[in-house]
């Protein structure tokens, strides 16, 4: 109790307050904007923190870390674009309740859940202070692999309405991680000579692409967010923290998912909240299906991500093993003021421990507060025009993808996977399990390895191995018996030639995956890909026969048959929306290199809102200008990183 | 016409071009802008850190008194960075790198990835020289050098690029020790625990201040790279216990780049006064007592530079060793 009231003591001092506060704003910023990851915003914080005490330090630090995963929902509901890793799950159905006009309901229910969550996830942290050293130690290299492995069995739940595309899409997903030099021979794998490559696929870029171009489409063919749905009231954003206050045992099981695999290394925030996503699909309760606008599909990954970062600090203050990405960093943190993760934590620094809960704690009730206050102004941005936010959510998703190296392949990269996701999202082949099969695989792929080189095929005895391995197959063995229940009314289908199409592509690309591991990579680095590449084949061939037969066998639509689950086809011509989206991004890309990222951006933004169709200039001129503003305060003031130097700059110098 | 304003013309004209050469000769001297530190690792990480360390002093100690940024450029354990400084970067002093100081000796380990000149690194300066260390945790009953060498045990390592790998295997390659060594873990502070769990009994590759905290856990076995440690300094090097000249030639070769750890380069082609310049603002640094005590906070790790010049010097001397001693320690890693 004395170290409470200590801590609360040293907290309570004004400017230890002040740094608390500042990085919240800090962190609500940073996770609004895609493209700038906390990760980013900690290695940047960290030197300002060089002259302050420990407290205000860390008081600054996970004041930043901790609401990221509360604003950037923000983007995620408004245009199907997730701020960090950390809201993908959130698109599916948040985006969906802003396309029917309750942008302020899925607010209110997103921010409430997330700060009952982060206000848990500190508790946990607290309660697992006295018993965090035992804990982490108890846990073995083969139990990290049952968790990866039970995590990826959510796949099966994510599956959606054609269960054998959901679990081709995952591996396919598997397969996109395993690309870069492994952990375990040190090769390269299909990185075809590109030192882009070696690293693997970034993460944000693959979630950006994947999820957020692929809505902007839609969003052009609605003309705006939420169409011709009613206009969102403020009466909304009550309805929404009532439904998480209604949904309590959720959040607070979904909070314990996200808090403890939070301090799991290797399972991260991405993973973490498809899992409470897929768990909370399970019973859908009242309302629309998941997918289709469940509030439940945003309570569940809100609380779950908003808990995770007093999970993550377990392992960090009990051995100094980050618990996730950002942990990693503030480690570094924890160098600099001299501390030492270990018992001195939990002794002589105990009281600085237990500020860093009161941080987690504070921090995520001043974000969540902050952003209700400013829903009614961002539950109205569901009615401007397509016209004007298409533009500036391409400027801020291509300048931000080119953050992540600042090469031209950023472009690409996001542009391709962006050109994948869209093809997925019109066949429905489901996202979700992508990425949660992108996510995993090198964890599973690495603990497994380890697992092997420590104990052999012994650890498949240990007793958590066999409870969690047993109930990954229980449910993977329940969601394929509620299928064969099922066959013949999955409802509407998407058209059958681009679905051969695809299929056909994909058994293609799993067949050459496995030739070229089986030839290229040593035994170790070969296996997970082939295995991988081999189940992409195998699911991608029975889909294409799948679809072959009904085909042949052609089902009339009957009335009322509508698209389930996930899959949301846009409404009209979604190859000339698609593709509009794709052109905007290439055009942008190459302003971006011909002219550097403010020119380019004040061009594109002008441009792109008058071809779209806006009859007003000097607007489409002031929203440019405020937009390039705000491009240069983030990404030049708050995150300053060297731009290269744009092509005619250099054309300038020759002369 | 005025006279005495025409008499004054030849003067004027004088002034202005002493004051155009002035203007010159100022233009060509080495004047910084803004620098950007590129780190070959992740955030968090002992290269970014001690890059943002000095990022925050060492523009007090050049000409323009530059703004000093970092950006992190992962991959390849620096592979990919020294690479990118190798052949893309500006090679105006805008742009300077940390990267693994194992890279000059890349070419020679993994000549088909690492393939430049390493001749061609220009280097600022290093920060620290100290040896690494092989530790086994208590429980494990290794608690000697002879146990170490001769019980079958298990050793924890990241990739098979990383230095806690290197060093596993040239211990257990040239001493014809027993121990597996288990590769895929994420750093040194997993392995560590891993240890304390009972999972593997030790790792090699690790500073000495991270074990110092911990040494009521941990026994410390020996050293691997040049010099003694400071706090430690009777601790034994394996490499002087290999027996074959050659053997024992080709292990000083790989521990060798432990001498000028966590070190700074340029890309080639810079021009000589601007890293000059560098240079001399790096080692200026290193005697300010305003960084070194910021350094202090770095979890003890020792300061004690190598100059730029003598990197360049030792690396171009150790690459002229006899092409026997880089295949033999091409086989002390297999």
């Amino acid at each position: 109790m004395d170290l409470i009231l200590t801590a609360i003591a040293e907290m309570a001092q004004p400017f230890r307050m002040l740094m608390l506060v500042i990085g919240v704003f800090a962190g609500l910023v940073v996770g609004v904007v895609p493209g700038i990851g906390g990760l980013f915003a900690m290695a940047l914080l960290i030197p300002m923190t060089y002259n302050m005490d420990p407290y205000a330090a860390f008081a600054l630090l996970l004041g930043m870390g901790s609401v990221t995963t509360t604003s950037d929902t923000i983007p995620a509901i408004l245009f199907g674009v997730p701020g960090s890793v950390g809201a993908a799950a959130t698109v599916l159905d948040g985006h969906a309740m802003a396309k029917k006009g309750e942008a302020a309901r899925a607010f209110g229910a997103s921010y409430s859940a997330s700060m009952i969550g982060g206000v848990f996830g500190a508790l946990v942290l607290a309660a697992a202070i006295p018993v965090m050293r035992p804990l982490v130690l108890y846990l073995k290299t083969p139990d990290f692999f049952a968790i990866c492995a039970f995590g990826l069995s959510i796949v099966a739940i994510l599956a959606g309405s054609q269960p054998l595309k959901g679990l081709a899409a995952a591996m396919l997903g598997m397969l996109a991680s395993f690309i870069g030099i492994d952990s375990i021979a040190g090769i390269e794998r299909w990185s075809f000579g590109q030192i882009y490559l070696w690293d693997g696929l970034p993460i944000s870029l693959v979630f950006l692409g994947l999820f957020g171009l692929p809505e902007l489409a839609s969003l052009l063919l609605r003309g705006s967010i939420q169409g011709n749905a009613e206009r969102p009231t403020y009466a909304g954003m009550w309805q929404g923290i009532r439904d998480t206050l209604r949904e309590w045992p959720l959040v607070l099981r979904c909070s314990a998912i996200g808090s403890l695999l939070g301090a799991v290394p290797g399972i991260g925030i991405a993973v973490l909240d498809w899992i409470a996503y897929g768990h909370a699909s399970r019973r859908p309760g009242p309302g629309p299906k998941f997918g289709q606008g469940n509030v439940r599909g945003v309570i569940a990954p809100e609380s779950a991500n908003n808990a995770k970062e007093g999970g993550s600090l377990i392992p960090t203050i009990a051995f100094g093993v980050p618990g996730s990405a950002s942990m990693s960093i503030l480690l570094g943190a924890f160098v600099i003021h001299g501390l030492v993760p270990g018992p001195d934590m939990l002794g002589k620094n105990a009281a600085l421990t237990i500020s860093m809960v009161l941080s987690i704690a504070v921090a995520n009730i001043v974000g969540a507060v902050t952003c209700l206050l400013l829903t009614r102004q961002l539950a109205r941005i569901a009615q401007v025009s397509a016209a004007i936010l298409v533009p500036l959510v391409v400027t801020f998703i291509v300048v931000g993808a080119y953050q992540t190296n600042m090469s031209a392949f950023d472009f690409l990269l996001v542009m391709l996977v962006g050109a994948v996701g869209m093809g997925m999202k019109e066949l429905n082949w489901p996202r979700s399990a992508f990425s949660l099969g992108f996510v995993l695989g090198p964890s599973l792929e690495n603990y497994f390895f380890l697992a092997y080189q420590i104990s052999g095929w012994s650890w498949l005895k240990q007793p958590l191995v066999l409870i969690l391995l047993g109930l990954a197959i229980a449910g993977v063995v329940r969601q394929t018996v509620s299928w064969i229940k099922a066959r013949g009314s999955t409802g509407a289908l998407p058209p059958v030639l681009p679905d051969i199409a695809a299929s056909s592509a994909l058994t293609l690309l799993g067949l050459a995956g496995v030739i070229t591991a089986m030839l290229d990579f040593p035994f170790e680095a070969a296996i997970f890909p082939a295995i991988t590449a081999g189940l992409l084949t195998l699911f991608s061939l029975l889909t294409t026969v799948q679809t072959v037969l009904r085909w042949r066998k052609p089902v009339s639509p009957g009335a009322g048959m509508t698209p389930a689950g996930e899959w949301q086809p846009s409404d009209g011509p979604a190859l000339k929306g698609n593709l509009t989206v794709l052109g905007l991004c290439l055009a942008l890309a190459f302003l971006v290199l011909l002219a550097g990222h403010l020119a380019a951006t004040f061009v594109f933004v002008a441009g792109g809102i008058w071809m779209l169709g806006s009859r007003s200039p000097k607007m489409a001129l002031a929203v440019a200008a405020g937009a390039t503003l705000c491009i240069y305060a983030v990404f030049d003031l708050l995150a300053s990183q060297p731009w290269p130097a744009p092509w005619l700059a250099g054309l300038f110098k020759a002369f | 016409m005025n006279c005495p304003t025409v008499a004054r013309l030849p003067r004027a004209f004088l002034l202005g071009f002493v004051w155009m050469l002035a203007a010159l000769t100022a233009a060509q001297a080495v004047e910084f802008k803004t620098i950007t530190i590129k780190v070959g690792y992740g955030a968090g990480g002992n290269y970014d850190l001690s890059s943002r360390l000095i990022a925050r002093h060492l523009g007090r100690f050049l000409p323009g008194h530059p703004d000093i940024i970092v950006q992190n450029v992962p991959g390849g354990g620096s592979l990919k960075l020294t690479k990118m400084m190798l052949g893309s970067e500006p090679a105006d002093g805008s742009v300077i790198a940390s990267v693994s100081e194992a890279m000059p000796f890349a070419p020679t380990f993994d000549p088909a990835n690492a393939n430049f000149d390493p001749l061609t690194m220009q280097w600022i300066g290093a920060l620290s020289s100290e040896p690494c260390l092989c530790v086994t945790s208590k429980a494990s009953g290794i608690d000697t050098v002879e146990k170490f060498l001769t019980q079958e045990f298990l050793i924890g390592a990241s990739g098979k690029n990383s230095l806690s790998y290197i060093a596993a295997a040239m211990v257990k390659n040239g001493l014809n020790a027993k121990f597996g060594i288990v590769t895929g873990f994420e750093g040194s502070a997993d392995i560590l625990v891993a240890s304390q769990r009972g999972e593997v009994a030790g790792l090699c590759a690790l500073p000495y201040y991270g074990i110092a905290d911990k040494l009521d856990q941990f026994n410390i076995l020996g050293t691997i790279g040049p010099g003694t440690v400071a706090a430690a300094p009777t601790l034994p090097h394996f490499s002087d216990q290999i027996k074959d000249p050659l053997t024992r030639r080709a292990a000083q070769f790989i521990e060798f780049s432990r001498g000028f750890y966590l070190p700074l380069m340029a890309p080639p082609g810079i021009p000589r006064d601007t890293l000059d310049a560098l240079r001399k603002a790096y080692v200026e640094m290193s005697k300010d007592p305003d960084f070194l005590a910021d350094a202090a906070k770095m979890g003890g790790i020792t300061v004690d530079i190598t100059p730029g010049e003598e990197i360049a010097t030792q690396v171009a001397q150790e690459l002229k060793a006899d092409p026997a001693v880089f295949e033999a320690a091409r086989d002390l890693l297999k």
